[in-house]
């Protein structure tokens, strides 16, 4: 009965956890066309468009500045949902939770919570990676080095069939 | 003019969402390229480049031509030279400090001041 119960326990947190990406860093650090055309917006979704995706882009609603609010909306638009990031993106939809950051007026970047419960990236179409500028493993993408992305935006949810980026 | 010389593209690795500044250099600066390269690739072999950070990255060159005495692909970060050819990468000491000279070409495109904003 204990085993029934283990196995079934275990079978109820995998199905919770099944949509949550695995840290598999071979599938997008191919030194060729997958790494280089695919970069942070596209890993943080999971999603392998090639076109190293903008946020908004998709959706008819690109961000016209380097900043939270704009670089948020457009990734609203493209079916990215505002979460606190202290808070799961629950079961119910298949999702995973990400992390923005800005370069204020340079640039934006993506963080995703991987399901081994730390959180990775891909700097552009450089390799993807679970380690932060000083190379300690990110647990929490507020706290980790980010070098010059120094502001925090906040996280969202990526449920499956419901984002689209390009 | 070579007509390959404008089939490479150089690309500074520096932003993450945004596209990265690239472009394609002169026959000269690819002709100078391609010397370097010959030079640290005569080195031995060493440990691969530290991994990515945000912001610089160093530089990425393509050789869309197919430019037979260069690799498909090369990176140079931090003195490190990667090489690809197919799916096998060969990393070498930057002997020929090609970073730097790539740094320079960089510096000649308008990036100098995000170039010094970072510290380089």
């Amino acid at each position: 009965m204990k085993k029934f119960i283990e196995k079934l326990i275990e079978a109820v947190v995998n199905w919770i956890r099944r949509c949550i990406p695995q840290y598999e860093p071979g599938k997008w650090n191919d030194a060729n066309g997958v790494q280089y055309t695919n970069n942070c917006y596209n890993y943080a979704c999971n999603l392998q468009t090639n076109t190293y995706a903008q946020p908004g882009r998709a959706s008819g609603n690109m961000y016209s500045s380097i900043d939270c609010d704009e670089v948020g909306d457009g990734a609203e638009s493209d079916g990215l949902v505002p979460v606190d990031c202290d808070t799961g993106c629950g079961c119910r939809n298949c999702c995973h939770k990400v992390a923005l950051v800005i370069w204020p007026g340079v640039d934006f970047h993506w963080y995703r919570l991987d399901r081994n419960g730390r959180w990775s990236h891909k700097p552009g179409g450089t390799q993807a990676t679970n380690l932060d500028n000083s190379g300690n493993i990110i647990t929490d993408p507020r706290t980790a080095d980010r070098g010059p992305y120094t502001v925090f935006c906040g996280c969202y949810c990526v449920c499956k069939g419901r984002v689209t980026i390009s | 003019m070579n007509p390959q010389a404008d089939r490479l593209t150089i690309r500074l690795l520096i932003h993450s969402g945004r596209p990265d500044p690239e472009w394609a250099p002169g026959e000269d600066v690819v002709d100078k390229l391609d010397s370097l390269v010959q030079e640290v690739t005569a080195g031995q072999q060493v440990d691969g480049p530290p991994p990515p950070v945000l912001g610089y990255r160093g530089f990425l060159v393509q050789n869309l031509g197919k430019r037979a005495s260069l690799p498909d692909s090369f990176t140079v970060f931090r003195g490190i030279f990667s090489a690809h050819r197919g799916a096998k990468t060969q990393h070498f000491q930057d002997t020929a400090r090609i970073e730097q000279f790539l740094l320079e070409e960089a510096r000649g495109r308008d990036l100098g001041e995000t170039l010094e904003a970072l510290g380089l």
